[in-house]
């Protein structure tokens, strides 16, 4: 029979098993990252959202009953933020949390606001109340000729219902002659990177007067977006920021990447094509897990476990005979109260089903089960897509759940 | 698996990972050209083909694929057809019989070596096979492992070794030209109380596959199912230190080829370092490391080590080494895969795809680097000129046994 043996495993790959994986690192725990595949970052669009529509997020967050943030309590959400911004920082793709705690205001593919709490590095942010930008810059929405996911055109005439009376201008740039048609986001990407073909295209750029918000797609660079956009605003004379596209999306995968990279760098094991397929345990603690592999199924031997499988759209849960379960430990799961879901597809209030995931206690464990933590999509009790909060629950929870589980063990 | 086509949902993260998409605008990209394409053939629709031979092979796809679909398996079956239609064609044939040529080449290396960087054999080689003549090629060595391990003494000839016994499927590259590997993997072994065992063995087919043609690979699989299921049923682990070769006796043999008693095989089959691995966890790798300079040491994994779902092992052992600080640098696919780099048409394609890759390796200011697999140590040194070498070597001078 194939073993291995660590100090504390992760189940899954996505935003709250990684940062999951780095806390327990930092208490010096041996830790493996066991995943059937990636997470969601490519599926977003690489901004962490902490919490709503709102101006402050941790206000906001305050008066919540029965949801992640209050198990975890302010203060370890707070912890957490921190310790992601600091980490990106080091894995160069620094995120920058606001001074004054504020979500920030970012713009879509439709023109329309849409707030988050850390902006992906490079998008544009905007400040949409005139007393903040008394000046009214001017914004200028560039397109790239022949590129169908962004229409400079469209963004501008959002804008302008959303920033009334301020001077919105819509340009396409051709793309260099020769580049060829119909060309996906990724491909136009690293081809930006390649200095022959960029240095063609800032060619193309306007300048644009100084004090102007310059927006275009997120296309600017794959692993070296960083250099594409000083090129492309030194072209401009203004400083560049993206407007994130439909998935799958580069800031996503921008942060996918560096993220793996660091985690690996900071001594994880990334063990990416195993099924979690089982576990054994004794008197209330789990002691091995069992995976699949290409080579037959492995026996992982671990002091704690954090499962960090997601909901329904990472396979965290299945729906089998009509009610909802969890895939690997057959963990108890809370259903929904009522109807699964809203009649009106795009409620603001949301779909009950999303809301359906595991209970735990306060160490983010289900009942009965002494080394198992739970964190990410799988909680139950929170609503990402209605409340706007993934990104800082996954943050949050995957935090708290890595230093439970690596403090545990040592 | 690769039945479930019309699983996909388009989501499109398949193209947003594909390393060989991004690159080459020609190639129709794993999601249209994997169960797009699919779909149109379940339809009965006509079928546009081109490009979909630029794929690598690398599994990218089915590492992040949501719906656990593999479209590198559906993107290889025309080329499978095509060849079951009308064979290899002949610079295919050659690169994909490194065996056969291998039984010659180490008999005169320094005739075929000298032949095969000779730049006026490279442009011809280039004009009659599309071989590429940028592309350094492999030197043979002089005398195969297999010659070596039947020569020298057996250390455990009279007594039963103290942890018992390992066979080792070494593969073509070590056999014929690079049998230090081979050699340095016995040293390891044996310097942790196991008889090594040799049976005889084919290549893999793993290039063979590569190329589409399955009949003859199924050939070899079968032979060396026949040569290793004996060991695999007495429990007998079985340790490889070429990934491609693991992962063709571990999955394909099964699942792409059909071969009986694969699935038995598979269970005992190790990565080296998975297998050095488990025995650390059982506490009993012996761990006595000479002491050593720190050396930074970055490791670049094996797309086809990343598919099996045995994360990194020769990293976590490398680490117990003192001084030694080894990580994996995950800087995508080299671009080599296997036998397309020496493919004209491809040439450029590899080392595009290789970029990133060679950016990290030289970022990482390292002298040299680590693989497991010898395609992408190749594609290593020829990207960055930096000494690429397999972890065994590095473990080898770790324990002083070089």
């Amino acid at each position: 029979m194939k073993t291995q043996s660590y100090d504390v495993i992760v189940i899954g790959a996505g935003l709250a098993g990684l940062m999951a994986a780095l806390a327990a690192r930092e208490q010096g725990a041996e830790v493996a990252v066991l995943a059937e595949g990636g997470g969601a970052f490519e599926l977003s669009s690489g901004c962490i959202d902490l919490f709503g529509a709102t101006e402050s997020p941790w206000t906001a967050m305050t008066g919540l009953r029965k949801h992640p943030y209050t198990l975890l309590g302010a203060a370890a959400v707070r912890e957490a933020v921190s310790a992601f911004v600091a980490a990106s920082g080091r894995m160069g793709l620094p995120y920058s949390e606001p001074a004054d705690g504020r979500n920030q205001v970012t713009v879509t593919a439709v023109g329309n606001l849409r707030t988050t709490y850390l902006p992906a590095p490079g998008a544009a942010v905007i400040r949409p109340d005139p007393a903040a930008d008394p000046g009214r810059r001017p914004v200028a929405v560039i397109g790239l000729q022949g590129m169908k996911e962004f229409h400079p055109g469209v963004v501008a005439e959002g804008l302008k219902r959303a920033l009334p009376g301020t001077p919105v201008t819509a340009r396409w740039v051709p793309l260099p002659a020769g580049t060829p048609d119909d060309l996906q986001p990724v491909q136009l990407a690293r081809l930006l990177e390649e200095p022959v073909f960029r240095a063609k295209l800032l060619q193309a750029l306007p300048s644009v007067p100084a004090g102007t918000t310059v927006l275009m797609p997120a296309v600017l660079g794959l692993d070296g977006a960083e250099a594409v956009r000083a090129d492309v605003s030194a072209a401009l004379g203004a400083p560049v920021g993206e407007v994130p596209l439909l998935s799958p999306s580069l800031p996503g995968l921008r942060l996918a990447t560096r993220l793996y990279r660091y985690v690996q760098r900071r001594g994880v094991e990334l063990c990416m094509g195993v099924q979690a397929a089982g576990a054994a345990a004794e008197g209330g603690r789990i002691t091995t897990v069992t995976g699949q592999t290409v080579g037959g199924p492995v026996t992982y031997r671990a002091g704690a476990v954090i499962v960090a499988t997601g909901g329904l759209l990472g396979r965290g849960l299945e729906v089998r005979d009509r009610t909802l379960c969890e895939t690997v430990f057959d963990l108890p799961v809370e259903q929904p109260g009522g109807p699964w879901a809203d009649a009106d597809l795009l409620s603001v209030r949301g779909h009950a089903f999303v809301r359906a995931g595991v209970r735990t206690d306060d160490w983010l464990r289900p009942e009965g089960r002494a080394n198992l933590y739970i964190c990410g999509k799988l909680l139950a009790g929170y609503d990402p897509y209605a409340e706007g909060c993934g990104g800082g629950v996954a943050i949050a929870s995957g935090w708290r759940a890595g230093g439970l589980a690596g403090g545990a063990v040592r | 698996m690769t039945d479930l086509y019309d699983a996909c949902l388009k989501c499109s993260l398949c193209e947003l990972h594909c390393p060989v998409f991004r690159a080459a605008p020609a190639f129709p990209g794993p999601k249209n050209g994997g169960p797009g394409l699919e779909r149109l053939r379940a339809a009965g629709r006509p079928v546009d083909e081109t490009g979909l031979d630029l794929c690598l092979g690398c599994r990218t796809c089915e590492v992040v694929c949501p719906a656990g679909l593999s479209p590198a398996a559906l993107i290889h079956r025309p080329k499978i057809e095509k060849v079951r239609r009308s064979g290899l064609p002949p610079r295919e044939w050659l690169l994909t019989h490194t065996n056969l040529m291998g039984e010659v080449a180490v008999r005169m290396p320094r005739l075929t070596n000298g032949t095969l960087s000779f730049t006026p054999v490279r442009i011809g080689m280039e004009k009659a096979l599309r071989i590429a003549r940028r592309r350094p090629m492999p030197r043979y060595a002089s005398g195969t492992f297999r010659d070596w391990f039947a020569r020298r003494p057996r250390p455990w000839h009279d007594r039963p070794a103290p942890n018992g016994k390992v066979v080792y499927f070494h593969g073509c590259s070590t056999n014929y030209m690079l049998p230090e590997i081979g050699r340095h993997t016995v040293a390891v072994l044996e310097h942790n109380g196991f008889e090594v065992l040799l049976p005889p063995q084919k290549c893999c087919g793993l290039p063979l596959m590569g190329n589409g043609e399955l009949d003859e690979a199924r050939g070899w699989a079968r032979y060396n199912v026949a040569q290793l299921k004996p060991f695999a049923q007495q429990g007998i682990p079985i340790v490889f230190t070429s990934t491609s070769c693991s992962l063709t006796v571990k999955r394909e043999y099964e699942h792409l080829l059909g071969i009986e008693g694969a699935g038995e095989v598979a269970p005992l089959c190790y990565d080296l370092f998975e297998f050095l691995g488990q025995l650390h966890d059982e506490g009993r790798l012996r761990t006595d490391f000479r002491a050593r300079g720190e050396e930074v040491l970055p490791y670049h994994q094996p797309c086809h080590q990343r598919v099996q779902g045995i994360g990194t092992p020769a990293v976590r052992l490398l680490k117990l080494v003192p001084g030694l600080h080894a990580w994996n640098m995950d800087a995508g696919c080299c671009g080599a895969s296997g036998t397309h780099g020496f493919k004209r048409e491809k040439y450029d394609l590899s080392m595009l795809v290789g970029e990133p890759l060679r950016q990290a390796v030289l970022e990482s200011g390292a002298h040299r680097v680590i693989s497991d697999c010898e395609a992408c140590r190749w594609q290593i040194e020829h990207l960055t000129g930096r000494q690429a070498v397999h972890p065994v070597t590095v473990l080898c001078e770790a324990y002083g046994l070089l």
